[in-house]
This record gives structure tokens, sequence and C-alpha cells, in this order.
């Protein structure tokens, strides 16, 4: 029986902690919100007496004018405004003295008592209506029982993404712990252990973590100091940021795998952190959009470098064999900071600012180089062998022996390129990166609901990919699942059209998730049978399919504010979202017509 | 079972039990923090939205008289306007500043003259206020716009927060109480149980065949 006894107790400790931290924190929770709602229920109560002695103010001085209550024009309308500027209060009506109701707005819930001004509930504020000292009629507002359920509710979520993001560390922390321990014990031939790249987790978790702490924040930032370049038109000021951050870091790989090649990966890695470090730090200190944009450039590289430094980590120390895993740990540490990132950003960004965020995120550069460091020693020394080359090593030596030519010949290649690739790139960048943070700003979510939201895709692509993956694989399917995921990254934006725009938001971040994880291992495994068919090194055409998806990205928020400018934040995304349904069905006829695809497609 | 099995079994369940220990109970106390943070946040936000009410009510009365044509020096009636407005419930003064931020009229006399900081404000969720708090007083400031739309000037409200704030508090020393017990019993039962997951593995490990080592392979791990 294949068993991995390392596998089995991180798998038994994260379920004994899971089930721990859940039990433990809903307890602790449950007792904090009873304490929160008791002490919220009065203030609630003083703010809707407040409202009522306001709107009575306002109709006794028409009573004082001698008009009676049936006949005062527009009462009905006043209860109406009223009502509409506070959520907590449900109903609210002016009733006679014999209980008959005169005007009302809104439906009293049925399990508060029958309308009877003796005998109001807690949730009723009555006040009278005089006119000349006598009491004409009564004025009842009624608190909406479901408010405070709903304020606890959205504390009980947000306690509970912070609690996603505790489990995802306790993992990340129980894996590092086990595997240390384990290696401490000596090996029975006395020979020097090989690297253990799930050291390799924790440092690349802490150093993208850095800059997804960014994420729910970044657009509206820049439109704050976009006065500074008034020569900028707006839009472009709050897409710039991103849009060069994916230029540089997409330009950056070729030289970043060449340059971590001659100087040893863990020194490129330990310098690009720095980078993006100091990237980070002057970003949070400037004022000025054009020092921000330079700065993050300067992130940018120091990221990019970082990244493709780590990736040759994991290449260098696998063999073709094993390299698959190896690239699995990477990756799943660049999801799990994916996950926790834009939660934690949110929460430290609406308690400290986006500029201590910044210089959180640049602590934790810091931190994952020196992690890096103490992990790994000097066992990261220069490989000049380069057993195998990475992928943006390869694209550039590529670009030598004039192998992109052939690639962008093979109409193939350029379709799921143009068609897929690209629009899902721009999906992500323009729609998670740039729209979803700008539309929920401007409706007054605050930063931590917004990385919530952002959170959500990368859960659900964490939890879809790999069976998307493996059932692509299985029934050989890769152009199918390329054709639904680009659908259903259309069908999943359609709930942005919701008028609940937080809730709408989220469904359709979900689902977009959900629908770019069916596309990812199935686009990866076609470049494979492309470059094979047409006989061009594998790894060189993934480069070039990595670049040039990439660059797509850098394109998705000049084209997201350029929409959402002629429309709206949400008939740009789901223009957007158009654009991947149609460019899904354009490549399904391209590929289908291509004789030799479908041979590939049927053949074992 | 050998002795170095039992050792690193030992080691581990140490190492890894006080980590997972730790971050069990930072997380649950990090989880109640975040939730009192809230919690003060919706508290201040509907103190603000009841005292927004006066503050609204002032800049009504304000706007109406600037609409007539007058200018915001000339509203000497709003005087006993902002001394009504004052009698609600933790307001101490209403004060009508002008664009630099000089009191024009107040609801105490002795504040007329004076300059009150009007920069580096909060907006508030509704958009139509900033505030400041600075210990247990608030400060809300609404904008004032003349007839044609033109700021003149603007409201603020300056109210205690001592009763919130002792409410607050009194919240948080029932947290503090109720959240000991757990984050203590936290740290014991996942020290605990943690213990026994290790010991478990290690038992079974024990019955592995020769040579089983499973730290030697890189990369085993799948995310």
């Amino acid at each position: 029986m294949n068993r991995d006894p390392i596998r089995a107790l991180v798998f038994r400790l994260t379920a004994v902690t899971v089930a721990l931290l859940v039990a433990l924190s809903l307890l602790a929770g449950w007792s904090a919100l009873r304490s929160f709602e008791q002490a919220l229920f009065p203030e609630l109560r003083l703010k809707a007496a407040g409202v009522a002695e306001e709107l009575a103010r306002q109709i006794d001085r028409a009573l004082d004018y001698g008009i009676p209550l049936t006949e005062l024009p527009g009462l009905t309308e006043t209860l109406a405004r009223e009502a509409a500027e506070h959520a907590d209060i449900v109903h609210v009506a002016v009733e006679a003295p014999d209980g008959r109701i005169l005007a009302a707005h809104g439906a009293r819930p049925a399990w508060l008592a029958a309308p009877d001004r003796d005998a109001a509930s807690e949730y009723d504020i009555l006040t009278p209506l005089t006119s000349g000292g006598v009491t004409q009629a009564w004025l009842r507002l009624s608190l909406d029982p479901g408010w405070l359920t709903r304020a606890s509710g959205d504390l009980m979520l947000e306690v509970a993404s912070e609690l996603l993001v505790a489990v995802l560390i306790t993992f990340e922390i129980l894996l590092l712990v086990v595997h240390l321990s384990l290696t401490r014990r000596p090996t029975r031939t006395g020979a020097p252990r090989p690297v253990n790249l799930v050291f390799l987790r924790l440092p690349v978790f802490l150093f993208c973590l850095s800059e997804e702490l960014s994420r729910p924040f970044m657009p509206a930032y820049a439109q704050q100091l976009a006065p500074t370049a008034p020569w900028l038109p707006v839009d472009l000021a709050v897409s710039l940021p991103i849009t060069l951050f994916m230029l540089v870091w997409a330009l950056s790989q070729p030289f970043g795998a060449r340059f971590s090649g001659r100087i040893g990966r863990g020194h490129a890695f330990v310098a690009a952190a720095g980078l993006a470090a100091i990237g980070l730090t002057m970003t949070a200190l400037t004022e000025d959009l054009l020092a921000f944009l330079v700065w993050r450039c300067v992130t940018a590289l120091g990221y990019g470098i970082a990244l493709i430094a780590a990736q040759g980590v994991a290449v260098d120390h696998t063999t073709p064999a094993d390299r698959a895993s190896g690239l699995a740990l990477f990756i799943g540490a660049l999801l799990a900071a994916g996950v926790c990132g834009p939660v934690a950003g949110g929460i430290v960004a609406d308690q400290a600012g986006p500029s201590a965020t910044l210089l959180v995120g640049a602590g934790l550069a810091l931190a994952a180089a020196a992690a890096l460091v103490l992990l790994f020693g000097r066992s990261l020394r220069p490989v000049p062998s380069a057993a195998a080359p990475s992928p943006a090593a390869s694209a550039a030596a590529a670009a030598r022996t004039r192998i992109f030519p052939r690639l962008a010949r093979d109409p193939r290649f350029a379709a799921l390129i143009l068609c897929s690739a690209i629009p899902a790139k721009i999906a992500a960048t323009g729609i998670l990166f740039c729209l979803i943070p700008l539309m929920l700003a401007e409706q007054g979510a605050a930063k931590a609901e917004i990385g919530r939201i952002q959170m959500l895709y990368f859960l659900a692509f964490i939890i879809v990919s790999p069976l998307a993956a493996s059932l692509a694989d299985r029934w050989r399917t890769q152009r199918g699942f390329i054709l639904v995921g680009g659908l259903a990254t259309l069908a999943g934006l359609t709930p942005m059209a919701l008028p609940d725009a937080a809730w709408g938001a989220a469904l359709a971040i979900g689902l977009f998730g959900l629908a770019q994880a069916m596309i990812g291992a199935p686009q990866l495994t076609l470049v494979t049978r492309i470059a094979a068919r047409i006989e061009v090194p594998e790894i060189a055409a993934i480069g070039w399919y990595r670049l040039l998806e990439r660059l797509g990205g850098a394109l998705g928020p000049l084209l997201a504010v350029a929409l959402a400018a002629i429309w709206s934040y949400r008939e740009a995304a789901l223009g957007i979202g158009l654009l991947c349904g149609l460019g899904a069905l354009l490549f399904w006829l391209v590929y289908r017509g291509t004789p030799s695809a479908a041979l590939s497609e049927n053949s074992p | 079972m050998t002795m170095n099995h039992q050792t690193g079994g030992y080691a581990l369940a140490l190492g890894a039990g006080g980590a997972i220990a730790f971050i069990v109970a930072a997380a649950i106390a990090l989880a109640l923090l975040l939730a009192f943070l809230k919690f003060d946040q919706r508290l201040l936000e509907i103190s603000i939205g009841r005292l927004g009410l006066v503050t609204e009510a002032v800049r009504h009365q304000g706007e109406t008289g600037l609409a007539l044509g007058l200018q915001l020096t000339e509203l000497e009636d709003l005087t006993d306007v902002l001394r009504r407005a004052a009698a609600t419930r933790d307001v101490l003064r209403i004060e009508i500043l002008d664009t630099g931020g000089q009191v024009l009229f107040s609801s105490a006399s002795d504040s007329v003259g004076a300059r009150i900081e009007t920069q580096a404000l909060l907006a508030d969720a509704s958009g139509r206020f900033r505030y400041r708090t600075q210990g247990d007083e608030l400060l809300l400031i609404a904008r004032l716009h003349d007839g044609d739309g033109r700021f003149v000037g603007e409201v603020a409200v300056r109210a205690s927060l001592a009763v919130q704030r002792k409410e607050l508090e009194q919240v948080r020393l029932d947290l503090l109480r109720s959240a000991a017990p757990v984050i203590a019993a936290a740290l014991f039962a996942t020290l605990l149980a943690v213990a026994m997951t290790v010991r478990r593995s290690a038992l079974g490990d024990a019955g592995d065949e020769p040579g089983d080592e499973p730290g030697d392979v890189p990369g085993r791990e799948r995310p």
C-alpha cells in the first residue's frame, strides 16, 4: 500500500486543529455576539427615538396649521423617505387614537404584538402627534429585529474568514514543524540530506502574502492619489498601477530566470524580496501618483524575480518524475497566500489604513527572505548545470532559436492564447483586482468586506482546480473544459447585476473563481500537446504561454476601466465576461476545425 | 519503537503541539479582538446616525435661511435653534463655522470666534458627515451650502460618548472574562490533542518497513 506517513500526520493534525479552532471559536463568538447585541440595542432605540421625534416635529407643524392628518398631502411619502434612510427601521405608521392606521410604510413583523399604543413591544417607539397640547394621533416606529441579526451575521462572516486564514496559516506552519522535526533525525547512511522542498512553501507564502495584502484597496488608493497628476485621466490613473505591475512582472521573468541562475536562487530570492520590501515601503510613504507608479514597478520587479527564483529552486531540486509535485508545492503556497492576503489586508487596512498595510507587506517580504535563509542555509548555491531550465528561462532561449514564430504560426496555439488564455487573464486582473474593489468601495463597503469577496475567487480555485484537472485528464476533454469554463465565466458573472451589490459580487466572484479553475490545467495540457505535435521543447512552449497570458493580464485593468468609463462597473464586468464566453466559443470552433487536434483529443 | 523514534516523537509532539496551540489560541484571541473592534465601529456608526439627526436638522434650518438670500453671518436667529438642538441627549454644543473653521454662532456663547480644526476628519458610512473622536468626545461636521449650491460653512456638533464608552468598557470586560477560559482551554486541549495524534502516528510508524524515512523525500506533500 502506498502510504505517506508525513502526509497522513499533517492531515490528522490539521483535522484536529480545525475541529478545535471551529468549536472553540464558535463558543467564544456566540458569547461575544450576545454581549454585543445587548449593548447595541439601547443605542439603536435611542436613535429610532430621535427619528421619531424629528418626524413628529414635522407632522406637528402641519397639525398646528390646522390641516387634518387625513388630508395632509405626502404623509406616506414622508414616512417612506425617513424609513429608507434608516436600515434599522422596518415600519413607520401614523395611527388614529382608535387604532386605525392613517398612513404607513413597511410591514410590521408579524411576531411583534398587534398595534396597541398601551403595550408597545421593545421594538416599537410610540410618539404622540399633538396640536394645541392635545394628542391627535400616534406615530409608531418599529425597529427591524432582523437588523441586529444581520449585523451579527456580518460579524460572524468576518470572524469565519479570519478563522479560514488561521487554518491556512496553521497548515503552513504544521507542514514546516513536522518536516523540521523529521529533518533533524540523522539519515541511516550519514549522507547529507537532499533539499526538502516543503521548506520553500513558507518563504513563498509569506512573500506572496506581502503583495496580496494590498488587493482590496490598491485601485481606490491610486484613485485618491489621482489629483496629484491632473494631466493623467483618472481612469488611467486607477488602472495603471495594476497594469504596470503585471507588465513588469511578465517582462522580468526571462531576466529573473537568468539572474537567479547566475547568482544562485537563494541570493536572488533574498535580493528580490529586499527590492520588493523597498518598493512597498516607498509606495506606502509616497503621496504623488507618479512616484507611486515608479515604486509599484520596483515592487513588481522584486516580485517577479523572487517568484521565478523560487520556481527555479523547485525545478533545480526535482527530476522530471517528481517535478509536478515540486511545482505543486510552490503553487499551493501562492494560492494559500491568495486566500489569506485580501482578507488579512482588508482587516489591517480598515483598522490601520492602507499605508500601514503596505508597510506590513514590506515586513512580510523581509520575513520571507529571512525564512528562506534560515530554512535552506547554504543549500541553495548556484547550480551551474541548471538541471532543467525554468519555463521563463526557456522562453528566453526559445526567442533566440526562433521557436516563437513556429508557435505563433500554429493556429491551435494562437486560438488557445488569443481566445482563452488572454481573455481569462484579462478577466482575472480586470474584474478581480480592479473593478470589484472600485465598485464595492464606491458603495461604501469596508476593505475587509472587499478582501473577503476577493478571497472567494481563490477559495473556489483551490477547491475546484485539482478536481477539474483530474476530470479533464480522465475524460480527455480539455477543449470541452476550456469551452465550459469560458461560458461559465460569463454565466458566473451575471449575479453582478443583482441589486444587492455585496451578495451579488460575492456570488459572482465565487462562481468566477470556479469557472476559471476549470480552465488553467486543461490549457497547460493543450500547450504541451501542441508543443509535442509541432516539435518544439515543451518547457519553451509553456514559457511563451505564461509570458503571453501575463501580458494579457496587463491589459485587463486598462480594458476594465475603459469599459467602466463608458458603461458602469457592473456592465464592464459583464462585458469582460462576454469576451471570455465568446472567446471560448471561438476557441472551440477553431480548435475543432483542426483535424490533428481532433485526432489528439481522441487518441490515447 | 527505537529510542530515536521515541525522542523524535516527543520532540515532534512538543514542537507541533506548542506551535499549533499558540496559533489556535492566537486565532481565537484575534477573532474576538476583531469582533470587538467591529462592534466598537458599529456602535459609533449608530451614535453618529443618532447625532446626525440633530446635525441634519440644524443644517436644514441654516440652509433654509441661506436659500432666502441671507449671508451665513446674517443668520442671527440660528443661535436659538442651536440652543434648542443642543438639549438633545449627549450633545455638548453645536456650532456654525465659516469655510475657514471659525465659529460664527454657538449654543455656548463662549466659543464664538474660536477656530475648529476640520481637517483630517473621517467620512461616515452614509457619506453625509465627517467626524473625529478624541477621548470621549465626538466632533460631527456637515457642510452648509447656499441657494446656489456654494459651500459657505459647516455645522459642527460636539457630543459626549461617555455613556457609549462605559458600555464598551463593560463589554470588553465581559469579553475578557468569557474569553480567558476559552483560550486557556484551547491551549490545553490543543496540546493534548496534538500529543495524542503524534503519539498514535509514532506508534503507527514503528510498524513501518525499515528504511521508510519520509523526511528524506522532498516535495511529497501536495497542497
